[in-house]
């Protein structure tokens, strides 16, 4: 796989941290010496001080929108897990099922948003399935995927030692399914923000997203970039958080690859 | 080739057909049970908003469609561009991508209203944040695609005395080109979707406002007919890199070099 041919942060990315420090520094100087209006792009220092003034607002929306967020991915990624196997364990599942979920994937599944809303009213019961929703399908395509990438002859090799199809499963297919299924997981965590916030911005009374609608609305820049910023910080939590579990699963199982 | 084709028709028809399976159950299902069609409409009812409205839906659907084809070719060019460059250095790599990388693990489609902030309600904000949302695989596409070509097809260039040019145009364009459609097929759905998000947030015109208008209103038949529509935008747009990946595959006349499709 030629993908592998871009470099991954390594330890400690001394590098891009530093640029990232200078970009900050230009950022401020330029707001700074250019006169822009904190509304059209505030400086760094202006986005702290919201930081620090809406500390108590921001932490429980962020709660709010974190929970929903992680609430849907640990749904979404349990069902995907149980949709895969299905579809693998069963062909006639995997029939019914799989190009409905290409269907899907190629849906702007986005755009079904306000549909929850009418279904399930403004609250977190709507959220909650909307994030489940958008989520779920790369778990189920990822793991899928894995599944059946196990390789043909060791299948067969179990098989004729005598191994049943749990056995297959648990040994050949598992494994080797296992940094597919990470790999949906850790889109699945970006996803289920998304859908968290997304369902926010399209009716909520509580949350991040509903916290930059009312921002916006007041033209408080400063507080949308705040806003935005903690919530950047929470998906990039929980994307940490699978790769921190991918890490601990892999030297647990020892999957090759 | 032709093989390859037949099998794609074989499996495109049992495609269709488990949708077609899944569409009659839906109308079954409401049908049979005591749903309200204002909570799930049967697809029979949106095939009838479909028809009722069509004033608003090709209005609005065309708006749609004009914001996110002229998204998708700008992302594809803010993807190119920005990609060919990263390949070129390894050092512009290891200060750029990490970034580049840790903008896709946040979830920008969250940072819809700031472009809003910056270019108003109008199109030029959709289109903007389109070409944000949908860049991103494109250039990695590029990159990935640029930088992994075959070593051994290099050396063999370098040791034919092949020129610099010759070099891209004839090896590291073909090896790219596979990677590049696969990253613009993934960048034709997320440039609809960031067209359908800027116009829930925008609330101005478009497939995405009337979804969210007829939401409000409780239509459910309306809102899936838009739907339905925004699914038809899309499938042309993939469509269209579809054929402009076959075209490539015939004119290349070989088995693609990288083997990741779809």
């Amino acid at each position: 796989m030629s993908g592998s041919a871009l470099p991954l942060p390594q330890r400690l990315p001394l590098l891009p941290l530093a640029t990232g420090l200078l970009a900050l520094l230009l950022w401020e100087l330029l707001v700074r010496w250019a006169r822009i209006p904190n509304v059209l792009l505030p400086s760094p220092g202006s986005v702290a001080g919201s930081l620090w003034l809406a500390a108590p607002q921001l932490a429980w929306h962020g709660l709010a929108t974190g929970g929903a967020a992680v609430g849907a991915f640990v749904v979404a990624v349990a069902a995907g897990l149980v949709l895969a196997t299905m579809m693998m364990l069963w062909p006639l599942v995997n029939r019914l099922l799989y190009p409905n979920l290409l269907l899907f994937q190629l849906l702007p599944k986005v755009a079904l948003g306000p549909l929850f809303v009418v279904w399930l009213g403004i609250g977190l019961p709507s959220l909650l399935a909307f994030a489940v929703f958008v989520s779920v399908f790369p778990v189920a395509i990822g793991m899928l995927t894995g599944l059946r990438a196990a390789d043909a002859n060791q299948v067969r090799m179990c098989q004729a030692a005598g191994g049943s199809n749990w056995q297959v499963f648990r040994h050949i297919r598992l494994p080797t399914a296992m940094p597919y299924g990470f790999a949906g997981a850790k889109v699945a965590a970006t996803m289920a923000f998304t859908g968290a916030t997304v369902g926010e911005f399209i009716s909520a009374n509580a949350g991040l997203g509903y916290m930059v609608m009312q921002a916006q609305a007041k033209s408080d820049t400063p507080l949308i970039f705040a806003a935005l910023a903690v919530l950047c910080l929470l998906g990039a939590g929980l994307y940490a958080a699978v790769g921190v579990a991918e890490d601990a699963a892999r030297r647990r199982w020892g999957t090759r690859r | 080739m032709r093989a390859a084709l037949g099998s794609a028709l074989g499996s495109a028809a049992t495609s269709l057909l488990a949708v077609a399976a899944m569409v009659a159950a839906w109308e079954g299902l409401v049908r049979g049970l005591p749903v309200s069609p204002d909570l799930l409409a049967p697809p029979s009812a949106v095939l009838e908003a479909l028809l009722r409205h069509p004033d608003i839906l090709l209005e609005h659907g065309l708006a749609t469609a004009r914001e996110t084809a002229l998204g998708f070719v700008l992302a594809c060019l803010a993807g190119v561009v920005p990609g060919a460059l990263l390949s070129t250095s390894a050092l512009l790599r290891r200060v750029a991508m990490p970034w580049v990388l840790a903008l896709q693990i946040v979830p920008k489609m969250a940072l819809a209203p700031l472009f809003v902030v910056w270019l108003g309600v109008g199109a030029p904000c959709r289109m903007a944040f389109a070409v944000f949302i949908a860049f991103f695989p494109v250039l990695i596409g590029t990159t990935a695609g640029l930088a992994g070509t075959d070593s051994g097809a290099l050396r063999l260039c370098r040791v034919l005395g092949a020129s610099w040019w010759q070099t891209v145009l004839w090896v590291r364009l073909p090896y790219a080109v596979p990677q590049l459609l696969a990253g613009m097929k993934t960048a034709a759905t997320m440039a609809l979707l960031g067209v359908v998000i800027g116009e829930f947030v925008t609330a101005q015109q478009g497939l995405g406002y009337v979804v969210m208008f007829a939401a409000s209103l409780g239509e459910t038949a309306l809102v899936l007919a838009a739907i339905v529509l925004l699914c038809g935008i899309g499938l042309v747009l993939y469509g269209a890199v579809l054929l402009a990946e076959l075209g490539f595959a015939r004119w290349y006349g070989a088995p693609m070099p990288a083997g990741e499709f779809g």
